[in-house]
Formats: structure tokens, sequence, C-alpha cells
């Protein structure tokens, strides 16, 4: 087992990573940071479930998901992602272009803020993150092929939505 | 893949665009893509719609981390609460994927490194669960196409067969020393999983066990599959019971394959 400090600083690098995936999961950054603090205690805590040589990512990506659904589960509370528009209040817009732009992007959080949240999961860790499909699907423990029919789910209503549904290249007619 | 709108799936399109899918099979896409003009414009979109998720999260990267957290993960006690690991025992099993499906794809296979088993081998070698398999089973359950394909093929090249696309997800070595191979077959929608090993010298594989993929229409429940939720699917089981070490890697797979 590497040196408790060596994790704990590992961690801290992870640390921007998780936020971002807690934050596609909850909505809200205090939330997420709250998930986070609380997913690297557990992990901590259970340092000698941690296999050396996986991927510690992975393994907190777990962790992170597991401490979320707990804490609905304890809410009794699903509600879908909440003041995402916080993120969007960030310093640095200089000019209608980027403001434009934020606009359009605190739309599409909204937009991933509404889909069911498996298909948040896999398209946060997989076209957020950039994690392989493969390592998305040891994060989230499914198969590979649940990780690709929830991601091209999520995509598509993702698309659709930007496109408006008048020019959708999938039409009228659901399903393909 | 059997007619053109599988091949040019949504899934498979966001796959390809990804750089997920193996390269015979991208090919075949690109072929199709070429005579299929709305296709491509679903592709567009759906690498857009990808794209456009990523900028809508790229600066949470970028923000510095709150001081309250690092002082959280420095501060943090590390000794173990016997309650705690009861209260969440999905996080005790290392996922299982993790252990015994390391990340590798062809095209990062030089990264890929072989991942020790040692602890969860050391308990089920104390359980002695090694024995439970039942022998003179020879090809139960495999067509001599499939078993051929397990023969001679790497791990992550794809095969087609008429029940669907082969894909070998890894192979390992069992502790009675026997070559396991580990399977995805998909045909449309679903599939099967599976696992099948043979003894050395032996060229006949026994399937040792096999879970169907359900389509993936009936994942759609609405609601996560919390980790843990598939320990009872069999496939992982008998990786599990079965798993002496490591996966191979690629030239020790050559190996053991005599290619």
């Amino acid at each position: 087992m590497k040196r408790e400090q060596e994790i704990k600083k590992d961690l801290i690098e992870l640390l921007p990573r998780l936020r971002r995936f807690a934050m596609t999961l909850t909505g809200s950054q205090d939330e997420a940071d709250d998930v986070v603090q609380a997913a690297c205690e557990r992990a901590l805590k259970r340092l000698h479930q941690w296999q050396e040589g996986t991927r510690l990512d992975s393994w907190m990506f777990r962790i992170v998901q597991t401490v979320w659904i707990d804490r609905c589960r304890a809410e009794k509370l699903r509600r879908p992602a909440g003041d995402l528009d916080s993120v969007a209040s960030v310093a640095g817009e200089d000019g209608r272009a980027v403001a434009e732009s934020r606009i359009e992007l605190a739309r599409v959080r909204k937009l991933i803020a509404r889909l069911p949240e498996e298909q948040r999961a896999v398209l946060s860790l997989v076209s957020i993150d950039g994690c392989s499909y493969r390592q998305a699907a040891e994060s989230l423990n499914i198969p590979i092929g649940t990780v690709m029919s929830r991601l091209a789910r999520a995509r598509r209503a993702l698309a659709e939505a930007l496109k408006g549904p008048d020019n959708s290249p999938w039409g009228e007619v659901a399903g393909v | 893949m059997t007619n053109a709108s599988q091949l040019l799936s949504d899934e498979r399109l966001v796959a390809y665009a990804d750089g997920e899918l193996p390269e015979a099979d991208a090919l075949a896409l690109e072929e199709a893509l070429s005579n299929d003009p709305p296709a491509a414009e679903r592709l567009r979109a759906l690498v857009e719609a990808g794209e456009m998720a990523r900028r809508a999260f790229a600066e949470i990267v970028e923000e510095p981390v709150p001081e309250r957290l690092r002082t959280a993960v420095m501060e943090a006690d590390t000794s173990a609460s016997p309650e705690d690991d009861a209260r969440h025992p999905e996080d005790t099993k290392p996922a299982d994927n993790v252990v015994r499906l390391p990340q590798r794809p062809a095209s990062r296979r030089s990264t890929w490194q072989p991942v020790a088993l040692a602890a969860s081998l050391a308990v089920a070698v104390a359980a002695g669960i090694f024995t439970w398999l039942p022998g003179g089973q020879d090809g139960v359950g495999l067509t001599p196409q499939l078993a051929d394909a397990l023969s001679h093929t790497p791990s992550y090249e794809p095969v087609q067969l008429a029940e669907g696309d082969l894909t070998i997800l890894g192979s390992f070595r069992s502790q009675d020393d026997r070559l396991c191979r580990e399977y995805e077959q998909l045909s449309g929608d679903s599939g099967e999983r599976g696992l099948a090993c043979r003894a050395t010298g032996d060229s006949d594989w026994q399937l040792v066990a096999s879970s169907p993929i359900p389509p993936a229409d009936q994942m759609q429940d609405g609601t996560f599959r919390p980790a843990g939720t598939e320990d009872s699917d069999p496939v992982s089981a008998a990786v599990e019971r079965l798993q002496a070490g490591s996966l191979l890697t690629a030239e020790e797979e050559q190996r053991a394959l005599g290619f």
C-alpha cells in the first residue's frame, strides 16, 4: 500500500475532476463540494480496500457516485440539478461573443441537468472528463454496452435539444 | 451488423466519434457513412453535443479547489472503521471490472498495465472454490466459430460471427492453469457475455459461464444501478472464482494462444 500521504496528494490532484463529476451529478457547486469531501473522507478511511495498481480515479468516481446516491436516499430526494447558473457566473467575460457563448453553455448545463441521472453520469465521465468507455464502465460498474447505449441516448437528447425540433437530423419520428 | 441502420446506429456513431470502435469497424462505418448523408448529419450533431457538454463544464476544473476540501483531505482520518465497511459493503469489493479488465483499447495498448490480484485470489483459495467447475462439458454452448475465434483472436480485435459481433475482453490463467478468455458477443441491441477456458495443450474450449446482455432499452429503468448490483452476474462470479493472476499482456496472450 502506498503511503497515506502520497495517496492524499494524489487525491488532491484529482479534486478538480471529482468536483466536476460531482457537479454534473448534483447540479450545485456547494453540494458537489460536500459530496467530494465526504467521498474523500470515506475513501481515506478505506484505503485498505483500494488495490494498488488499479486506478485511483475510477475508484474515486465510484465512491463519489455512491456518496451521492446515499445522500439522495437519505433525503428521499432525487431532484433535478438546481442552481447550475451559478457556475456560469465566473469572471472573465469580455465582449458580446463571449457573453453569448456563456449563455449558450449555461443552457447546455441546464439541458444536461434534465437528462436521466444514469445518462448524466456516463456523459460526465466520457464526454466531459474524457474517460475511455472501459474506464467509465469500471467507474460506474456497468457493462460497456450500457455505457455505449446511455452515452448515445444522452448525446442524442442533447443534440436534439440544441438543434430544435425543426432541424433535428433524427426528424420527427421517434427512434431510428 | 446485418444492415446499414444498425451499422450506423447512434451508439456506433458516438463510439466512432469517441475513437472507441475497433479499426475494422471504424472503416466499415466510414464507408457506409459516405453513402448516407442523413447519418453523417446525425454524426455531426452527436459530436457537437459531446463537445458542447465538454465545454459547458470545462471551466470547473480550472477553478481553484476550495481550501476546505484540500484541508479535509490532508487532515482526514485514515484509520479504518469496521462499521463503515459494514454499512457500505458495495465499496468493499474492489470494482470487479477494475480488477479484471484494465483499460486496454487497441490504441493505448502500450500503456496497459496488468493488475495484481493477490488479495482476492488469496480469499478465493482459502475458500477452496477452485474445484467447483464441472468437467466434461467440452464445447457446451460454444459454436465452432466462437471456439475458433477464441483460439485465434487477440483480445479487443473484433470478429464478426453469425451470432453477432464478438469482442474478446481479456485472457487470464485460472488457478488450475487453464487459459480463460472473457468475451462479449453483441447482436444489435443485446448480446451475451461469456467466459471460456481450456487446459494447457487442449484445443477444446469449455464454456464456464455466460449471461445475457439485455437490450439497452431494458437498462432504461430510470435509476442508477449502484455499485454491487451486478454481483450476481454468473460471468463476473466465475471470473472471481477462477482468477489466478493478472490479465495476460498482449505478448503473454499470444504465447498462450500459440501464435
